[in-house]
This record gives structure tokens, C-alpha cells and sequence, in this order.
């Protein structure tokens, strides 16, 4: 623990006093941690080149969804991959290694036991205030049928099947809970995760870029293209520490989608809902 | 007024912080992302706001001390004037903002009703009921 700092009435608090309200918060940095020459890092698909057979598995509830689970395809359209079920024996990586893939739907829809397990470590096994402040990351993290997970977002949507597999996922998570736990550590800055969400909608290969391409080609539906996008702009607010910034970010992106719309049935509209949001969302 | 003069909270104490993955390592979580970023802690208020003042040295409970506790509400509404400006600014951030002395000059300018002191005049006599 630091040591405490005392200050006498009068005295100028020791920590430097930032020049205020110039800025979007500005302490925040994807890669540039204080004091950890280790860097937030979330696996992006180019990195890991090996299909995995205990990749990801639908479930029978994401099938009939917009998203077919996380894998990167949407309902509807032939999934370019075709998945493999878990063979027997198959086992996963790193600290997923302790789960059995055949379980991973029940897993992903209850990632609370992941961070119990995390937490068990150290013998916080039970702590369920601990466990539940901890989860609010790992309850948006992979994201559902009807919202898109931070994992995808933090790797720009490089959600792919062929790359990705659940593990990688998993272990993910872990990095970003023991990250969030660091004295002094970084969250990725509002700025980063827009940028982020761009790329991952522009890459087309990508997980998000799918959603945009919902009829196998560049046409999705302007209602199609404005949810694909909404469901990602609520985790944009998640690190800012600040519910109300969070909740004035998705305002303006609901301003700018309903722009959109505006220009599109009037026929004003000369780019996609994504150009339109490069353009215009903050 | 001491930095030592608040009974409800320690600096220094950590209240048994540990590392989440080694239980035998001391830590104060003030600083981790998990506490500093999460935007729905129902702790930041109060507790910003009670480590700010004790360490302005307002901890205590004497008549100026707690003249500042009362400055509660102007804070928030300084705040929220603040985030007019820059809605990503946090409560956090806004108090770091507040420059040294403020307090001083806040209570300076006060008035002794105002700060809570008792007046001789008031204090000479005491009635019981």
C-alpha cells in the first residue's frame, strides 16, 4: 500500500491538479499502463491461425437469434465455417483449462462462475461482494443474442470461428479481471473503443462486420445496420466511471441513428449508417 | 486539525485489502480500474468525498470540519456544472480539481453562525429545557 500522504490545511494536495473539464477523460489508455510494463491485451483473431475443434458450439437458443451465439455468423446465413462439436477429451487452454468444452454454453450464460473461480484463488471462495462487483465484466463480456460482448468489441470484432475458439475467450476474461485489479492499472479510454468499434464493422471478415452484412452481402437493412451498431454503444461508457457520461454517449447515438433514418427516407443519405456514424457519432 | 482526526476513516488501514489472486498481499483497491472506473460504485459519493476532506485535513468533527462536511451539496452542484462542460469528467476528477486552500478560504469567508461556532454570547447561559 502507498504510503499515506499527510497535507495541512492549506497545503496543495500533492497529486498535480489537471487542467479542468478541457477533455474527454483523458487518464484512460488502451496500451499505456502506469507502472505495468504489461499491456491490456485481448487476443485478436490473427494471432491464434489454428481452428479449434472445441471452438465455439450454438446454442439452441442463439440459432434462432439475429446472432448465432458469438461465432460470427448470423441466422440465416450459411456460416462460412462449419462448426465441430467437441470431441471427447478435448480441453482448453490456460485457465479455461479447468472447464469442460462440452459446457460452454452453460459457462457463457453464467460467467459469474468463472469469476468465483478467479476469485477462489485467492481464497475468496464465498465473498459474494467481491464476486459481484467483478462481474459486472464478466456479465458483458461475451456478449448474447441481443447485445454484443466486450470480448468482440476489444478485439475489434475479430470474433472469428476459424481463429477464436471459446478458450481464448475465457482466458480473456481473466486477463481483463486481473487487469481491472491492479493499483494503478488503465481501462481503454472511450476514444480506443470507438475506434475499435469502426474497425471491427469495417472489417467485413470480422464478427461485427457480419452483422452488417446480414444478407450475405453489403445490404444489410438500414434497421438492421443502426442495431448491429447500437448493441455495441453501451459498452462504450463501461470504463468512464461515470453513468451519466455513459448514458449521453448512447443519447447521441440515437440522435445520430435517428438522423440517419431521417436523411434515408428522403432519400439524402449518399453513405452506409457506418459512414454516417464515423462522421457524425462524437 | 489533524490528517488523524477522523475516527471513521484510516488512510492507512486498507480494511484487509488483498490482491484478488494472493491472499497474502495487502492492497488498497482505491486505485484499481474495478473501483476508479465503475460508473455504478454506490460507494463514490459518500467516499470520495469523506477521503477528499480528510485529506484536506477536514477529517475531524470540529466547527470547521464540519462547515466543509456541510459544503456537500455545493460540491454536487459544482460538479454537475462541471459535467455541463465536460460530460466525462467524474466526481473523482472534479474534487483532484479543487485547488489547494479552498477550504480555508471557503471557512474564511464564512460566517461563525454559518460555521457552526458557538457565539460567548450564546454560550454564557445555557438553558436545560
Amino acid at each position: 500500500m502507498a504510503e499515506a500522504v499527510r497535507y495541512k490545511p492549506g497545503q496543495a494536495r500533492k497529486k498535480p491538479i489537471r487542467k479542468p473539464y478541457s477533455s474527454a477523460p483523458s487518464y484512460v489508455d488502451f496500451k499505456d499502463r502506469q507502472g505495468d510494463t504489461e499491456n491490456f491485451t485481448v487476443k485478436p483473431a490473427s494471432t491464434t491461425a489454428t481452428t479449434r475443434a472445441t471452438g465455439n458450439y450454438p446454442s439452441a437458443s442463439s440459432a434462432s437469434g439475429p446472432r448465432a451465439s458469438s461465432t460470427g455468423s448470423v441466422a440465416g446465413t450459411p456460416s462460412a465455417t462449419a462448426r465441430t462439436e467437441p470431441a471427447e477429451g478435448d480441453k482448453w487452454d490456460g485457465f479455461a483449462g479447468r472447464y469442460v468444452p462440452g459446457e460452454r454454453d452453460l459457462l457463457f450464460g453464467n460467467p459469474d462462475i468463472i469469476v468465483r473461480d478467479w476469485l477462489s484463488q485467492g481464497k475468496y471462495k464465498g465473498n459474494d461482494q467481491m464476486a459481484g462487483d467483478m462481474s459486472r465484466y464478466a456479465n458483458i463480456f461475451f456478449g448474447d443474442d441481443s447485445h454484443g460482448g466486450l470480448y468482440e468489441l476489444l478485439t475489434g470484432g475479430s470474433l472469428n470461428p476459424k481463429a477464436i475458439g471459446d478458450d481464448d475467450q475465457i482466458n480473456a476474461l481473466v486477463d481483463l479481471l486481473g487487469q481491472q485489479s491492479k493499483v494503478g492499472g488503465r481501462s481503454p479510454s472511450v476514444e480506443k473503443m470507438l475506434s475499435l468499434l469502426f474497425e471491427g464493422f469495417s472489417n467485413k471478415d470480422s464478427t461485427m462486420g457480419g452483422l452488417l452484412n446480414a444478407q450475405g452481402g453489403d445490404d444489410a437493412t438500414t434497421g438492421q445496420a443502426i442495431n448491429a451498431i447500437m448493441q455495441y454503444i453501451p459498452l462504450l461508457g463501461e470504463f468512464t466511471g461515470n453513468r451519466r457520461y455513459s448514458d449521453a454517449i448512447y443519447r447521441q447515438a440515437q440522435s445520430t441513428a435517428q438522423d440517419y433514418m431521417d436523411r434515408q427516407v428522403k432519400g439524402e443519405n449518399k453513405g452506409s449508417v457506418l459512414d454516417w456514424f464515423k462522421q457524425n457519432f462524437m | 486539525m489533524s490528517y488523524w482526526d477522523n475516527p471513521f476513516w484510516r488512510p492507512d488501514n486498507g480494511y484487509g485489502g488483498t490482491n484478488p489472486t494472493n491472499p497474502n498481499q495487502r492492497q488498497d483497491w482505491y486505485n484499481t480500474p474495478a473501483v476508479r472506473d465503475d460508473p455504478d460504485n454506490e460507494s463514490a459519493l459518500m467516499g470520495e468525498w469523506e477521503r477528499f476532506l480528510t485529506e484536506q485535513g477536514f477529517g475531524g468533527s470540529g466547527n470547521r470540519d464540519m462547515a466543509m462536511r456541510n459544503m456537500l451539496n455545493r460540491a454536487r452542484s459544482g460538479f454537475d456544472a462541471a459535467q455541463l462542460s465536460n460530460p466525462g469528467v467524474t466526481w473523482r476528477k472534479y474534487l483532484n480539481t479543487l485547488e489547494g486552500g479552498w477550504a480555508q478560504n471557503l471557512a474564511a469567508s464564512l460566517t461563525p453562525q454559518q460555521r457552526g461556532a458557538f457565539l460567548p454570547g450564546q454560550t454564557r447561559t445555557i438553558r436545560w429545557g
